[in-house]
């Protein structure tokens, strides 16, 4: 049955992997959005439609995470879905994926969660670490086994897939009406 | 019963009354567990999450939590089972255990017992107190202070706003026209004008309500008194939820496990100020304007109750469908018109000021006729008077009295002088043979009207001794002035109109002095010309002394007599020459 949703989605990620990149890339043409850095928050809407459905997408940009200055769990109840971005040229950042896995599904179990590798620009696609991370191997290794993206905020490659896999991922889990 | 038995009960007692939770005391009370029960149960609660998961479990695992041997834990989990609370299955050396659906009812404890865990932080200083016998009473205040002292500083330092606000906008408005349009307001309604002043001076603006779902932080309604603003409210919405998950986070107590925390409820900005109310699945926001009253507070908590109560399964199993929520908009909508509304009682949203037209035309008509009536009445009591006053005149001795007679309707007062107290009752007669009169109030005094005749007798002798001696000496003055005329002419000369002149400044300070003119001629030239020289002669200086101010009432031309004047005295001196004396005279 058509109709209207709107879901929050969080980008989930170490400090400076681009999440704030891919968002700005993916809501260019139509975007509004507010930041407290004091909060440590940009959240952003993008409206899209997948079949007849109309759906908000209310992404929360939450600021890059560390040791020192840990994501704050309040901010990710509620969450329908989740972006865990990684730097692919950073090994650290690949390594806290699983963390931010667990994180979310710590808090939002029947969470939807899709991984985006970024960055893609800076290394080839041959290298042998994108050859790996793109096996079933790396994919089995996070709980849940989330569905992996390798993406470019500055080229743009496959930040819209990225987006609409999401929300589609997020739509299927939602019963029908 | 044995020593044992009696240790082992009262430690299952400290247990059971450890279990300080909601759903336990909940299903201890419905279904009357005992203590072993009690036990069991409540060490399930703890496994599964508070009845959220399911467990897979050994007997004696709970048998050594709970102090009890396996027998009982099993003999427990049975009656459990029986009450339908749980639900268990054997899987070979384990049991699987799941807690059946919890109602709503339930539900509720549950909430309450989240509720309960916000209070959690303050268990290190009960059991504190608990230790103590008795707590020193700086230590007590010490330890309430920041949580009441806050409290109450933060409500004083809001009412003490109001009241400011309060007092200002009645200074100003004490002597302007807002003043009499809260008098009319309150004639209105009538309320008393305190309360109108209040409601009116302290009046709170809703100027936009967003409902926020709890978990998601994500626009569920929202209704504005404006035009839709520029800003997503869905973003705005998302970003005060975050800072108040920030706030919610920051300022917590750290302590581990501990998720609750203060929530914020409200932020001011300028002139308004965020209101934010919990309930169980959504926060309500409220931006407002001024000081939100004992209306705001009831009406917000309504509309968060209906909300509840209207879209509680909806909102339970939110997954970001907005279908089915539509209805949660128009509440707000209403909402926001209900508070913004100038509430006058008895009167709806369309004013309708024909009551106040019906009766200006009543008054308008009454008016009316008070006006005539009163006319009619002035008029009657005129007429009475004047017929008082004539019968009376009749009646009595015109000096023995001097009065003033009012009518008014039925009644004549009358006050002034009477000379006796018989002309007094005289009075009284004469007012009761008018039919008109029914009471009489006579409030004349005695005066000695014998004695101010006499005095009024010797006054008139006086003013007329003195009359006779003004004229006296204004006919000496006037009998040294004649008038002489060349022969044949009885045009007035430079010569004549000075000697006239000098006669209007004789008189002219006494108006009741007349002046009779008389003409004289020389013997020659025949009457009939002589007659006509002295008409002429004559007419001339009435006309000048007329033209210079005289009244011609005063100016008294003779006719001519050569005989009348040839017996006065002067005419000796002037027997050739020709001209015009004067004479005075009191008027008559």
């Amino acid at each position: 049955m058509p109709g209207d949703y709107k879901w929050k989605v969080v980008m989930l990620g170490d400090f400076a992997v681009g999440k704030t990149s891919l968002v700005r890339r993916f809501v260019y043409d139509e975007f509004s959005d507010s930041y407290l850095t004091t909060v440590g928050v940009k959240v952003t809407k993008k409206e899209i439609s997948i079949e007849q459905d109309n759906i908000s997408l209310l992404l929360w940009d939450i600021a890059g995470s560390d040791r020192f200055s840990p994501v704050t769990p309040e901010y990710l109840r509620g969450a329908s879905g989740a972006i865990i971005v990684a730097d692919i040229t950073r090994g650290s950042s690949i390594d806290n994926i699983r963390t931010h896995v667990d994180l979310i599904l710590s808090i939002n179990p029947s969470a939807g969660i899709v991984v985006a590798l970024n960055k893609l620009d800076l290394v080839k696609k041959s290298d042998e670490r994108v050859v790996y991370m793109k096996s079933d191997d790396f994919r089995n290794s996070f709980n849940g086994s989330p569905v992996i993206y390798f993406t470019s905020a500055r080229s743009g490659e496959n930040v819209e897939e990225l987006f609409l896999s999401i929300a589609e991922k997020i739509r299927k889990a939602a019963p029908d009406e | 019963m044995k020593k044992d038995d009696i240790g082992k009960e009262v430690t299952i007692l400290k247990k059971s009354i450890a279990f300080d939770n909601p759903i336990l005391r909940h299903f201890v009370k419905k279904h009357s567990l005992n203590e072993k029960d009690s036990v069991v149960l409540g060490v399930l609660l703890e496994l599964t999450n508070q009845t959220r998961t399911d467990i897979k479990t050994h007997y004696n695992l709970i048998a050594e939590a709970t102090e009890l041997s396996s027998m009982d834990v099993y003999q427990s989990i049975n009656a459990l089972h029986r009450y339908r609370i749980i639900d268990y299955k054997p899987s070979g050396k384990f049991v699987h255990i799941s807690f059946n659906e919890i109602e709503d009812t339930i539900e509720e404890i549950a909430l309450a017992y989240i509720n309960a865990g916000k209070i959690k932080h303050l268990e290190n200083d009960v059991s504190y107190m608990k230790r103590m016998n008795y707590i020193p009473s700086d230590e007590l205040y010490d330890r309430i202070s920041p949580l009441v002292g806050k409290l109450i500083a933060a409500k004083i330092a809001e009412a003490f706003r109001a009241l400011v606000n309060y007092v200002n906008d009645r200074l100003e408005s004490a002597l302007s026209g807002k003043m009499w349009r809260f008098r009319y307001i309150a004639f209105r309604t009538k309320l008393p004008l305190g309360e109108v002043i209040l409601k009116e001076s302290l009046a709170c603006v809703v100027d936009e309500v967003l409902i926020i779902e709890k978990k998601s932080s994500l626009l569920l309604g929202h209704a504005s008194r404006h035009e839709e603003a520029g800003t997503d409210r869905d973003v705005v919405v998302a970003m005060l939820s975050a800072i108040m998950d920030f706030i919610r986070t920051s300022f917590k107590k750290n302590k581990k496990g501990d998720e609750s925390g203060a929530l914020l409820n409200g932020i001011e900005f300028g002139d308004s100020r965020i209101i934010v109310q919990e309930s169980p699945y959504f926060y309500s926001a409220f931006v407002v304007q001024g000081a939100p009253g004992i209306d705001f507070l009831t009406g917000s908590d309504s509309l968060s109750a209906s909300i509840h109560e209207s879209f509680r399964p909806k909102l339970k199993k939110f997954d970001g469908s907005m279908y089915g929520l539509e209805g949660i908009s128009p509440m707000l909508e209403e909402f926001i018109t209900k508070m913004n509304m100038v509430v006058v009682p008895g009167q709806g949203e369309n004013r309708d000021f024909r009551k106040l037209k019906i009766a200006a035309g009543i008054a308008a008509v009454i008016f009316s006729l008070w006006a005539g009536f009163t006319i009619r009445g002035e008029i009657l009591d005129y007429r009475l008077e004047k017929k008082f006053h004539a019968a009376a005149s009749e009646k009595i001795q015109k000096f023995s009295y001097d009065i003033e007679a009012d009518a008014d309707g039925d009644k004549l007062f009358i006050t002034g002088l009477v000379s006796t107290p018989v002309i007094s009752e005289e009075l009284n007669s004469i007012a009761s043979g008018f039919p008109e009169i029914k009471s009489v109030d006579n409030r004349t005094v005695v005066a000695d009207f014998r004695t101010a005749e006499k005095y009024h007798k010797s006054y008139e002798e006086l003013e007329q001794r003195f009359n006779d001696l003004q004229i006296l000496l204004i006919r000496q003055e006037l009998e040294k002035i004649v008038i002489q005329f060349p022969s044949g002419v009885d045009t007035m000369g430079n010569s004549q109109m000075l000697q006239a002149r000098r006669i209007y400044e004789i008189v002219k300070e006494y108006p009741r002095i007349h002046l009779d003119i008389i003409a004289f001629n020389d013997p020659d030239g025949g009457f009939e010309i002589n007659k006509r020289l002295a008409n002429g002669r004559m007419s001339g200086v009435g006309s000048y002394l007329e033209s210079l101010g005289i009244d011609k009432e005063r100016i008294h031309l003779t006719e001519f007599n050569p005989d009348v004047i040839s017996a006065d005295p002067r005419y000796s001196a002037y027997i050739d020459r020709r001209g015009i004396m004067l004479f005075a005279r009191m008027e008559k």
